[in-house]
């Protein structure tokens, strides 16, 4: 059978000021009719480029400077734009990552679908309402008049993610490229909208090359699946093969870097550290620590009761009436000393809102917090600068939770002495040392300035900026969710060699269940500003768990699904 | 140094980033523009030594020489006034005039950014409102009603600029005192203690300067231009004292048929320094915003 | 969307209120007496206190200005202190002049603004796009007094094109198509600094929305170049010229001050001047009053169009 298109040593350049990047160096693919073939990598691995590259999409700075790309035995590579829109569109398809950008928000859905029909079917324009109405159909929209009338921002994400499917899947394309199609979607979309893309695909015939950086997503979808690193394919074959048994060192770590839904299991009774990344950190103690008589472990150290928290939109001035969101309702749960409590919930829920009022960052609109037995609301000064102290946050995106003009020494060292943990300058370089050893850092970072580290190292700086403090709460705010899974891997071994080491107490806020599940000990479940329900982590597949929360089981992609079957026949996975 | 000494026990990798000065002499256009202004401004101060004619002694003999003709490199004006020596001196009105009300503005400017940005929502709203109306307003009112509270002259010019200038600066400070506002090392530095009066200063403000430096500097530029079309209108810097702009209206007279140098010098001088300030900002954002 | 509308009408009253307090007190914050002026030596204290009282001047200052008020609504802003007839008479000739200019202006700002700004966008970082980008630094830093000078040496002068000055040929008809002729190059000098402005923000706009994801999506569905330029590119760049055409407004009327005095055009630029020559305050006012009202008025039909443009304002939201 021949293959719908392959690619063939291709290699793409990014002429940047002073420099030449070779982002694609050499990528041979092969993408059979009916089939799916998943490109899996981290970000920065080509994998990206690579799909522009198939359509001629690459930005203004990039061009493909080697290597053949044929499609249905038409070389792509070298055509111009005339010569590849015959292809485009009709021949393949592309869906984008961010469906909140990919459609023009000037004009209505209608519109946008129904230029795409008369493109491509040449039908008058009453027809290609029709056949944008009956697209919007096959792709699970309910009301395709209301749809067709909107604009793009009066849509879901989901929504809009299904308008771009019927977009492109409009004008019966044989490859369709899909490059992170859910990655910008909460994850009990994510499963929709995959399991929609296969099945239309399934119906036509249509290939498809699935770019992700997600593991679930590979082996919930792919046939086959190549892993892509710095421009270059170092492992390709069977899904199932790949994922049971990787040959490729790098494919191994990657693999093991995921943390799999139920895995904490496997691993008791030892250390739980992913595998995927060094677990050793440096055994630096920061102070020597009296050990006081610990105060007994059931007292809760933090808790909330009937937190409730409005903000009010609109009003005077901006054309729109007065109303108010309530972002967090009603809340109470109590964190326990010692233990790690994981938040899950999908992006507006009000978890991230939730952990600032903990901390009195935000005033509360009814209800209270106490930290270890004292009231936050009514906090005197001093009692505010003991809790600051003792209750310290890590937050998502270190590169914007790092001032990016001050040198991340100083951004250590300054809370240590305006909250009284360091009596002088000196002390306060000292401690600022130990917390970057601690964190795996090398002390003489200290002067640098956050643009001069990656992002895993930022996260580290965050991360030591908190602890040098000493606390005995730390939020943790999404603190891996934007970091690749190697690096995601080792900041979540980090966090957890921290916590035995200096006797901490984690608050994990996060959307990824499989992570909440693994570093957690108890979860607690948010959906639409409300508790639905807190439980130990090992019943979370318990059968009395409420709908919220086997709604979000139900959307993990397992990764080792296959992989345990195959294991049961390892024979023939050696070669 | 001790950072080096730091380094070299510890063994961190070695910096791969070019200092902010090596940057800058890299950037020829900010070079240029640098050298450009250094000189102009040598050449105002020192203005009264190197002119070789006193700027408001007319010659009634020689009166619209041409240029290059002999003791007036330049030629001479209506008034038998040298113009090599009236265009040095020129630009030392404008020069002041320009850089002291800009600095009065970007100080306004930073100020009131900051404040609407993190003031309550109805407060930062209005005052937003009026900013705008400030930015499109036509400021040649503002000029002509100065003018006809004082008497046209250098603090018309200051007036004018200074309310030009607030609405643009304070309009930049506010996006991105905006921007930096929602970004997470604010509350990070809340949640390390920090008060809001610290936040504003320590965190916040840092992250602004370079950009309000950076369109201080094109400001200045745009507004030598201004002030010399002020007061080549008459609103500005009085005559017999010289001007660039002002002699740019009184060379208008003799533009076609005297000496067409009048009017034309001090038009390119105006134009040279405009561009090396908006040189000299263009290589800062280079350097200050890596 | 009405109650937006409403909601900017209503922001109005106080703002031209406001205005119309400010050009009030530019008489009370003057150096002098205006009325010392139309004086003389001769008149006794008695004749001085008559004219003073004339012109309401012995009234308190919240008096005062609900006369003048009374005065710019009724009387067309009263009697000119230095030629000595009513200040409407003086003035709206003159702002219909200056009106006729600023929106020749604007109309030679726009187009050429957005030709230059659409152009160099599309061919960002080409050779055009570069001389397109000198050309507006430039420019944007020639002192407008001199560029109108040579506008005029150049299409008066040199190549005898146009007229040098004036609105209207003396010996001609004084027909429209002369009025154009006498436009062209006194709205082209006075547009100079708005039209870079212009250009620069649509050729932002145009990059920017070229390199958009929503133009990758309809590349990657094979729809041709003038398609995409024409419906998506052009759509989407609307608001920022409409935005930045309203801000310009008052580069526009700054220009037309400008250049009304190089080209002899008989607007109110050269009758401000002159009266602030001859400190003749209730011809200032009003024409201060006038223009400002103007910019009022243009900066509301602004706001309007653009939440008219806005999907977001004209759709479901409000």
């Amino acid at each position: 059978m021949t293959a719908v298109l392959t690619v063939d040593g291709l290699h793409v350049d990014f002429q940047l000021p002073g420099a030449v990047v070779h982002a694609v160096r050499g990528v041979d693919l092969e993408v059979g009719p009916g089939e799916v073939l998943a490109l899996v990598g981290e970000s920065g691995s080509g994998k990206s480029v690579t799909a522009a590259g198939i359509l001629g999409l690459l930005p203004r700075n990039a061009r493909v400077t080697a290597g053949s790309i044929r499609f249905q035995g038409t070389e792509l590579a070298g055509l111009g734009e005339r010569q590849l829109n015959v292809f485009r569109g009709a021949g393949i398809g592309m869906i984008f990552q961010d469906p909140v950008t990919s459609l023009d928000p000037s004009f209505t859905i209608g519109s946008q679908l129904g230029d795409t029909a008369r493109l491509h079917l040449r039908v008058p324009r009453n027809e290609a309402l029709e056949v944008s109405r009956a697209w919007l159909d096959r792709v699970g929209i309910g009301d395709p008049d209301r749809v067709l009338r909107s604009y793009p921002h009066e849509l879901s994400g989901g929504m809009r993610q299904r308008v771009m499917i019927a977009l492109a899947g409009l004008s019966g394309p044989k490859l369709l490229i899909a490059d992170e199609p859910t990655t910008a979607l909460d994850a009990t979309v994510q499963k929709q909208i995959l399991d929609l893309l296969l099945g239309l695909a399934g119906e036509a015939g249509t290939a498809v090359l699935l770019i992700t950086h997600d593991f679930g997503v590979v082996s919930h979808t792919s046939t086959r699946v190549a892993v892509m690193r710095e421009g270059t394919i170092v492992e390709i074959g069977q899904t199932a093969q790949i994922l049971g048994a990787p040959s490729h060192p790098y494919t191994r770590t990657l693999i093991d870097s995921v943390p799999e839904i139920g895995q904490r299991h496997l691993q008791d009774g030892q250390q739980r550290r992913l595998l995927g990344a060094p677990a050793a950190t440096a055994r630096v103690r920061l102070s020597e620590r009296i050990e006081a008589p610990r105060p007994p472990a059931d007292r809760p150290i933090l808790e909330l009761r009937e937190v409730t928290k409005e903000f009010s939109i609109g009003g005077l001035g901006t054309g729109r009436h007065r109303s108010t969101v309530r972002a967090v309702s009603e809340v109470s749960l109590s964190v326990r000393r010692g233990e790690i409590f994981g938040l899950i919930g999908e992006s507006g829920s009000g978890k991230s809102t939730l952990a600032r009022l903990s901390g009195a960052l935000l005033p509360l609109t009814a209800g209270s917090v106490t930290f270890d037995g004292a009231d936050v609301g009514t906090a005197g000064k001093q009692g505010l600068r003991d809790l600051r102290r003792r209750f310290q946050y890590v937050f998502q995106d270190a590169a914007t939770a790092l001032n990016p003009r001050i040198r991340v020494g100083d951004q250590i060292a300054r809370p240590l002495l305006r909250l009284g943990k360091a009596t002088g300058r000196r002390e306060a370089i000292e401690l600022t040392h130990r917390a970057l050893e601690l964190v795996g850092l090398n002390a003489g970072y200290a002067d640098r300035y956050p643009r001069e580290f990656s992002g895993g190292q930022r996260q580290r700086v965050g991360i030591a900026r908190a602890i040098a403090l000493e606390p005995d709460l730390l939020i943790l705010d999404e603190p891996t969710s934007a970091l690749d899974v190697s690096t995601q891997a080792a900041i979540i071994n980090l966090l957890l060699d921290l916590k035995d080491e200096l006797d901490l107490t984690y608050l994990f806020i996060g959307h990824n269940l499989a992570i909440i599940d693994f570093v957690c000990d108890r979860i607690g479940v948010m959906r639409q500003g409300s508790l639905v329900e807190t439980f130990p982590a090992d019943e979370l597949f318990s059968t009395d768990r409420q709908p919220a929360t086997r709604a979000l089981l139900d959307a993990v992609l397992p990764v080792r699904s296959r992989r345990r079957e195959d294991l049961l026949a390892p024979s023939t996975i050696k070669d | 140094m001790t950072t080096t000494t730091a380094e070299v026990r510890t063994g961190a990798p070695p910096r791969l980033r070019r200092s902010a000065a090596a940057r800058f002499v890299r950037n020829r256009e900010a070079l240029l523009g640098l050298v450009v202004l250094i000189v102009v401004i040598g050449i105002s101060v020192l203005a009264p030594w190197l002119a070789p004619y006193d700027p408001n002694a007319g010659d009634p003999e020689n009166v619209l020489a041409p240029v290059g003709s002999a003791g007036h490199l330049l030629g001479t004006d209506d008034q038998g006034r040298d113009v090599l020596s009236r265009l040095l001196h020129g630009g030392r009105g404008a020069l002041v005039v320009s850089i002291v009300s800009v600095a009065v503005a970007l100080l306004i400017g930073t100020v009131l950014g900051l404040y609407g940005a993190f003031a309550g929502r109805r407060t930062s709203g209005v005052l937003m409102r009026i900013i705008d109306l400030m930015f499109a307003f036509p400021v040649i009112l503002v000029a002509l009603s100065l003018a006809a509270v004082i008497h046209p002259g250098p603090w018309v010019l200051i007036g004018t600029v200074v309310f030009g200038a607030v609405p643009y600066v304070t309009r930049i400070v506010f996006a991105e005192a905006r921007i930096e506002r929602e970004k997470d090392y604010v509350e990070a530095a809340r949640s390390l203690g920090a008060s809001e009066a610290t936040i504003l200063r320590t965190e916040v403000l840092p992250n602004l300067l370079s950009s309000v430096v950076i369109y201080g500097t094109s400001l200045v530029g745009v507004n030598i231009v201004f002030t010399a079309s002020l007061s080549a209108l008459g609103l500005g810097i009085q005559p017999p004292s010289p001007d660039w702009g002002r002699m740019i209206s009184e060379g208008a007279k003799v533009l076609v048929t005297g000496n067409p140098g009048v009017a034309t010098f001090p038009a390119i001088a105006i134009l040279l320094v405009a561009l090396a300030f908006n040189w000299l900002g263009d290589g800062l954002r280079d350097v200050l915003n890596p | 969307m009405a109650r937006r509308i409403l909601w900017r009408l209503a922001n109005l009253v106080p703002l031209l209120f406001g205005i119309s307090l400010l050009v009030f007190f530019i008489s009370k914050a003057g150096p002098a007496d205006p009325v010392k002026n139309v004086l003389s030596e001769k008149m006794s204290p008695e004749q001085i206190e008559q004219i003073r009282q004339a012109y309401g001047l012995d009234q308190p200052a919240w008096k005062q200005y609900l006369l003048w008020l009374r005065d710019m609504f009724t009387n067309g802003g009263g009697i000119s202190l230095s030629v000595r007839s009513p200040v409407s008479g003086i003035v709206f000739p003159a702002f219909l002049n200056t009106l006729i200019l600023g929106a020749a202006t604007t109309v030679v700002a726009v187009a050429l603004g957005v030709l230059i700004g659409f152009v160099s966008g599309i061919r960002h970082g080409r050779l055009i796009d570069r001389a397109a980008m000198l050309l507006v630094q430039v420019g944007s830093n020639l002192p407008i007094y001199w560029f109108g000078l040579i506008v005029i040496w150049l299409t008066a002068v040199q190549w005898n094109w146009l007229p040098p000055g004036g609105m209207h040929d003396l010996r001609g008809d004084g027909g429209f198509g002369d009025l154009l002729l006498h436009l062209i190059a006194p709205a082209f000098a006075a547009s100079l600094v708005s039209m870079l402005i212009i250009a620069r923000f649509v050729r932002a706009a145009v990059i920017e929305s070229a390199g958009s994801d929503y133009i990758r999506t309809y590349r990657s569905q094979g729809f041709g170049r003038a398609a995409i330029l024409g419906k998506h590119i052009g759509r989407n760049i609307l608001p920022p010229i409409v935005n930045t055409t309203g801000l310009t407004i008052g580069s526009v009327i700054t220009g037309v001050v400008f250049v009304e005095t190089i080209f002899s055009w008989p607007g109110l630029g050269s009758v401000l001047l002159n009266a602030i020559a001859g400190s003749d305050y209730p011809v200032i006012q009003s024409g201060i009053l006038l223009v400002a009202t103007t910019f009022v008025v243009v900066n509301l039909i602004t706001d309007v169009l653009l939440d008219l443009l806005n999907p977001r304002l004209r759709h479901g939201g409000a």
